[in-house]
């Protein structure tokens, strides 16, 4: 470079020096002011975040503070740091109160062990699961809780605290074991009656069966001599009759009257045995056929006494045993002639099916039953008119009850004296569990 | 079936004397003619079958049997005559107060050709020891002896 450009370059600079600087001052004003602009708006953005974790903390403090369980947290001595709401309810110690003290004053003694090496194998960063412990109250209550414990880490990742939380479970545990101990005393109770039930079953079908059994027995061997008294009076009017004067015939037939009754009243408490003795020969019975032989077997007093026996059309299809539900039919329909006053007598037979049972009824135009006696009649050998009367021994309506109430269904009366007598009786549709017989679907 | 002229040999093996006499007369009545021979118990009528009685075998064509008998019982002699080759073939009625189901069961068991319960009225006595009396002796085609 030459002298005087050195110099036009010297004074050019000089002259252009205060334009620099300015220009320059200002660039760096400007940076200034767009740093000092993005510090701010990082200010602002820092603050924001804050203040919405502030916030968060805040709500989840307020969570903590008021939660119904108790939340604690303690250092790894068990010095108590902070106790909630929740805390001063389960425990009744304040806040203030429990910042004095150590976790050691809401633990019964016995499970303080337990407690401390809880809180160690926490610090030592082993995961424990939640368990079930007792803590004790201010009052000295024990109390079932459902502990939950995690632990807080400082930025090196040491243990420095614990925080607890408890649930008070006493009640509920209280309960569950009370509806246990009901549970296993209602299940005890249950057995014990059943098992009483069962032994008074077996004792009532025990004492029914020797009941039956002796009737059995008293009918048959009362059966050999009455068969003698009935023959040999016969035999004594036949072989002597003539030797004997009105009056001796007449004690003889007499003699022989009562023999022939006595043997129609074993008869009677014989087929009253069996009901009990024979079970189980349930078929299907088709009721308006099996009445229709009642009919043709009943046909001589039928039409002696002129009765209209009517037997509604379409009657149904049952399960019972046949020989018994013709003896029930058998029995009431001669009770409907035989206690009837009226020149055309009147037997109906009719059936209702409602509720799973049918109800079969005979009705008759009779001379009735008086309220009083509606019991009565059903008991053995009770009759209401004079033997001179009415013939019979009186067991008919107990062997229908009987026999009914074998087929689980029940038997009564409903009457107006002078105007007639309906006896109705139930057949359960379905059989019984534990009888015999099969299923049939008709109805 | 024997001679039909000829008086029919029935053994009654009874121990109860009434129902020995109502049997009796019952059988007076029916119309066919018989000689009622009565064993008092269940031995004594084995003893007659075998040949161990007193006087001849007899060898009857109908025999009425009681089950409740002392020392031998109606069932055992059932049993021996319906074993033994020579008499299995007479015709057997059980007649008897018993209706109980093992003894109706049994007895048939054994062989027996009729079972039936001593009804309680002689009407009805005589009705059903006629209607023995005719069908078995009458009516029924026996194998020969």
């Amino acid at each position: 470079m030459t002298g005087l450009h050195r110099g036009i370059t010297e004074r050019k600079r000089a002259k252009d020096a205060p334009q620099k600087a300015h220009t320059e001052l200002q660039l760096r004003l400007e940076e200034r002011t767009a740093a000092l602009a993005a510090a701010n708006e990082q200010l602002r953005r820092e603050v924001a975040e804050h203040r919405e974790a502030a916030e968060d903390s805040r709500r989840l403090a307020t969570v903590v503070r008021d939660s119904n369980d108790s939340v604690t947290l303690q250092d790894l001595e068990g010095k108590i740091l902070a106790w909630n709401r929740g805390a001063e309810r389960m425990y009744g110690w304040s806040e203030a109160e429990a910042l004095q003290m150590n976790v050691r004053d809401i633990v019964p003694e016995d499970e303080y062990e337990q407690a401390l090496a809880f809180l160690r194998a926490t610090a030592e960063g082993e995961t424990v699961d939640s368990l079930e412990t007792q803590r004790v109250t201010k009052d000295g209550r024990r109390l079932d809780v459902w502990l939950t414990v995690t632990a807080l880490k400082d930025d090196a990742g040491r243990t420095v605290a614990v925080a607890t939380t408890e649930r008070d479970i006493t009640e509920l545990k209280r309960t569950g074991e009370e509806l246990r101990a009901l549970t296993v005393s209602l299940e005890r109770r249950v057995a014990e009656r059943t098992a009483l039930a069962e032994e008074r079953a077996k004792e009532l079908a025990r004492s029914n069966a020797e009941l039956e059994d002796f009737t059995y027995v008293v009918s048959h061997d009362l059966k050999e001599p009455l068969r003698g008294l009935e023959a040999f009076s016969q035999f004594l009017l036949e072989d002597y009759g003539d030797k004997l004067d009105e009056q001796g015939r007449k004690y003889v037939g007499i003699l022989r009257d009562s023999a022939t009754r006595m043997g129609a009243l074993i008869e009677n408490l014989l087929k009253l045995s069996r009901i009990g003795r024979t079970r189980g020969r349930y078929e299907t019975v088709a009721v308006e056929s099996l009445l229709e032989d009642v009919r043709r077997d009943m046909e001589f007093a039928l039409e002696q006494k002129k009765v209209d026996l009517r037997i509604q059309p379409g009657l149904p299809t049952i399960t019972y045993e046949p020989t018994l539900l013709k003896q029930v039919f058998e029995n009431l329909i001669s009770n409907a002639i035989k206690f009837n006053d009226k020149p055309q007598p009147v037997a109906e037979i009719a059936c209702q099916q409602d509720d799973g049972a049918y109800t079969f009824s005979v009705r008759d135009n009779g001379i009735g039953i008086d309220g009083r006696y509606y019991d009565k009649i059903f008991q053995i050998f009770q009759r209401l008119g004079r033997r001179e009367d009415y013939e019979g021994t009186g067991a008919g309506l107990t062997i229908c009850k009987k026999i009914v109430e074998a087929h689980g269904g029940k038997i009564w009366v409903e009457s107006r004296v002078g105007e007639g007598s309906t006896f109705s009786f139930t057949v359960p549709q379905t059989i019984r569990p534990g009888q015999k017989g099969k299923e049939e679907g008709n109805g | 079936m024997g001679d039909v002229l000829a008086p029919v040999q029935i053994l009654l093996v009874e121990d109860n004397p009434q129902d020995i006499e109502i049997t009796r007369r019952a059988l007076e009545r029916g119309r066919i003619r018989n000689e009622l021979t009565v064993a008092r118990d269940g031995q004594q009528a084995l003893d007659i079958l075998f040949g161990r009685a007193e006087g001849e075998k007899t060898k009857p064509g109908l025999i009425l049997l009681d089950l409740n008998m002392p020392k031998v019982g109606g069932l055992e002699v059932l049993e021996k005559i319906k074993a033994d080759p020579k008499l299995k073939r007479i015709p057997i009625v059980v007649l008897t107060v018993s209706t109980r189901e093992e003894d109706v069961v049994r007895s048939y068991d054994l062989g027996v050709n009729t079972f039936i319960t001593k009804p309680v009225r002689f009407e009805d006595f005589i009705k059903a020891v006629a209607t023995i009396e005719e069908y078995w002796i009458v009516i029924a085609t026996l194998p020969p002896e």
